[in-house]
């Protein structure tokens, strides 16, 4: 009797739909396209880097839970899934240390110490690039192999450049920024999955979009708009960085402030500021909003008028 | 009639093939009888019967002192003891308990009246007196409720046959076997409530029960079946209540002044058997399932048999019985001992297997805002549990943890299998201490 009240459990007695793991498992399929389009353009770097960067992820992750004799926290695969993102996010010509400095930073500093996965507070892969582009601003900028990274600078001085060639991945750039399709493609499995809703993407689309318009100076011109939203990271970050779980709003409401307080920030980096990769400080800056904005998006309960289907 | 739809819920697996196509079987008891006197709204029923005595079959063994929440004898015996046992839901009451004689003899039961001669008031004193509670755990008295909506204000009376839990498939079976019995408790409820719309809302997967229930309702006035998409909690009567008027509530009663009765399918068979039969409420129909008991199936069981007597009634459990669980697999309660008796409450019987039941090790939540997508409630179950772990009460209420139902949508789909429901109950009900 007493082994078995120990053992006692409470409602609901089955369980369904996804696992952490489940979830880990559909975001890394979603970042396939990318990983494959990475491999075929920059050919043994990108897997040396995925590789080394993955497997330092999840080295130091056990590495932290080993030391602290904490739950070895390695098997819900968001190591894995933060080791991808920090090695798309590296130039395919930076030196392989980069995404192992670059994970450390991550899984030990953003990740760990603030308490894990679910209680950090900045995103822990944006986090790295940041370090990583403050401390080695110089090879963290070596985009293409030796060749001046032009079609970044064109696209923050808002010149003419080749929507086309951004579209179908021959711009300079990260590794994972550099092929709107395959980004694109990554973005509609994440959604048809379920793992994401659209919220902070479409909110986060719509506000740049308006702020483009708006202050971009040049009005509606098809060209420089499809040019801003293919070039320099901006559907990585919107599709798959902004929508971490962790560090975005829980409540809906709160999903779409949080993706206008990214359009309009990224508007102004773009339009007024000087480095493409600034995109990511402003995720960095977005995420610090998040419990604030959570508290002043509390949804009204059913009973209070919450929840009425039109 | 157009339904309003409600944010939340989960379409989950039903599970129901096993004892959906089981008829009604009754069982025949053999054991002592335990009839506990469960206090309701504040009122406790008194043993009217002392250690010794004897009794048939029909027999008031215990009521309130107003005269309501009768509670009849089952089976001829002799009082054994008045004594405190465990109820199904681990509380202790005092219990009547009853050697059965075997005999089943009968005692006298109440006159039948014409019900066209019963007035308002004289119907619900009579369900009053027989006890007549709603057939759901923590449901409240039928007396209490026809009492508070009073004569004439009822706008809507809503049957509610919608079975939207895995596993049970009772009331479907009612629908079927004893449609006659539901039809005379609509009759009763036309009678009650003359200018009243009477909706019998059934799941969207029942559609022999439907067919059925539109085919005897044809020719009446003001009846009308409802088909409610099958969504877990669409069952729960709040929620019930919102798709048919769209008003909100909070409880069922609230839901009284605005001229709004729900009333169970079960609850309306006993309403049926008390006016023309004139026979207390003695028995209910429970589900038995789950991979772990031999014949799964509907079974008639009497109140008082001990739901071990019930499993053993029908076979027992095979050997990949886990674990046994009074109630629906998402809001039921695990039993650690089934030497408790059967009660107007229980709907089912499950005897999961392992398979069915994993259990796995609650892991970091991920904040991955399903929670909050399921929620009925409409209520962040992520931000409720962390301020649950935490003991804050102040932000618990600002993110309104006080309206949640527990109905465990949160924890069926949380991906690392936090018992949310459990923390926010826990903090709920420690709420009237802060
Ligand atoms: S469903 Fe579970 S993991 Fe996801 S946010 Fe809710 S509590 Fe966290
Ligand atoms: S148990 Fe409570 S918090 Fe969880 S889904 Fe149901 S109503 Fe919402």
């Amino acid at each position: 009797m007493q082994e078995k009240l120990k053992n006692i459990r409470s409602s609901p007695y089955i369980s369904g739909g996804d696992t952490s793991v489940s979830i880990m498992i559909k975001i890394i399929i979603s970042l396939l396209p990318i990983v494959c389009f990475a491999v075929y353009k920059y050919k043994l770097n990108a897997v040396f880097h995925i590789f080394i960067t993955v497997l330092a992820c999840i080295f130091v992750e056990y590495l932290f839970c080993f030391i602290t004799k904490k739950r070895n926290t390695v098997k819900d695969g968001s190591a894995v899934v933060t080791g991808i993102l920090i090695a798309l996010l590296l130039p395919a010509y930076a030196p392989y240390y980069m995404g192992v400095i670059g994970g450390v930073f991550a899984i030990v500093v953003v990740k760990k110490l603030c308490g894990g996965i679910g209680k950090y507070i900045i995103n822990p892969s944006a986090a790295a690039k940041c370090f990583l582009f403050l401390s080695f601003p110089t090879v963290m900028r070596v985009y293409s192999n030796g060749a001046a990274d032009l079609s970044v600078k064109n696209l923050i001085d808002g010149k003419n450049i080749d929507t086309l060639s951004l579209i179908v991945g021959d711009s300079v750039g990260s590794m994972g920024e550099v092929c709107a399709a395959a980004l694109l493609i990554g973005a509609i499995i994440l959604v048809v999955s379920g793992v994401i809703d659209v919220y902070i993407p479409a909110s986060y689309t719509i506000s740049f979009l308006i702020m483009l318009i708006i202050f971009g100076g040049r009005g509606f011109d098809a060209g420089y708009i499809a040019a801003q939203f293919a070039g320099g990271g901006f559907l990585f970050v919107a599709w798959f960085i902004a929508t971490d779980y962790t560090t975005a709003p829980i409540t809906y409401k709160g999903q779409v402030i949080y993706g206008i307080l990214l359009g309009i920030f990224t508007a102004m980096v773009r339009i007024w500021g000087h480095r493409n990769e600034d995109i990511y400080f402003i995720v960095l800056i977005v995420n610090l909003f998040t419990p604030f904005i959570e508290d002043i998006t509390i949804p009204k309960p059913f009973i209070l008028g919450g929840g009425k289907n039109v | 009639m157009k339904l309003h739809s409600y944010l939340g819920g989960i379409a989950l697996r039903p599970y129901k093939e096993q004892s959906k196509n089981c008829e009604i079987i009754s069982i025949v008891p053999e054991d002592d009888m335990v009839y506990p006197l469960i206090p309701c709204e504040g009122k406790c029923p008194l043993a009217y019967v002392k250690a010794g005595d004897k009794v048939k079959i029909g027999q008031q063994i215990a009521g309130a002192s107003d005269g309501t929440l009768g509670i009849y004898s089952s089976v001829s015996g002799i009082v054994k003891a008045v004594a405190k046992k465990k109820n199904y839901d681990m509380k202790i009451y005092d219990s009547i308990i009853i050697e059965n004689d075997g005999e089943f003899e009968e005692g006298e039961f109440d006159e039948v009246v014409d019900i066209e001669q019963l007035s308002f008031i004289q119907i619900v004193n009579l369900l009053g007196a027989y006890g007549i509670r709603e057939y759901i755990r923590g449901g409240f008295s039928l007396y209490e409720k026809l009492k508070r909506i009073g004569e004439n204000n009822a706008n809507y009376v809503i049957i509610n046959g919608v079975e939207c839990e895995p596993y049970l498939t009772s009331i479907y079976r009612r629908f079927i076997d004893d449609s006659d019995m539901i039809f005379d408790g609509v009759r009763v409820m036309k009678h009650l409530f003359p200018k009243s719309v009477i909706i019998i809302a059934i799941g969207d997967d029942n559609k022999e029960a439907v067919a059925i229930m539109e085919k005897k309702i044809k020719n009446e006035p003001n009846v009308e079946v409802e088909i409610i998409p099958n969504l877990y909690p669409s069952g729960d009567c709040c929620r019930l209540i919102y798709q048919i008027s769209g008003k909100a509530f909070e409880n069922e009663i609230q839901a009284l002044s605005d001229g709004i009765i729900c009333i169970n399918v079960d609850t309306l068979c006993a309403v049926s058997n008390a006016v023309f039969e004139g026979l207390p409420p003695m028995s209910r129909v429970i589900t038995l399932s789950g991979e772990g008991c031999v014949n799964p199936g509907n079974y008639e069981v009497l109140f008082g048999t001990s739901i071990e007597e019930v499993i053993r009634f029908t076979g027992g459990q095979n050997e990949d019985a886990y674990i046994t669980v009074a109630g629906g697999p998402l809001t039921g309660i695990e039993l650690t001992d089934l030497n408790v008796p059967v009660t107007s409450s229980l709907e089912s019987i499950l005897i999961l297997s392992k398979r069915e039941t994993e259990n796995y090790e609650p892991e970091e939540c991920i904040r991955c805002s399903r929670c909050a997508a399921v929620c009925p409630n409409r209520l962040i179950p992520e931000k409720l549990f962390y301020y649950a772990k935490k003991g804050n009460y102040g932000k618990f209420l600002k993110w309104h943890g006080d309206s949640c139902s527990m109905c465990g949508c949160c924890s069926y789909v949380c991906p690392s299998h936090i018992p949310l429901t459990d923390y926010i109950t826990y903090m709920r009900d420690s709420l009237g201490e802060f």
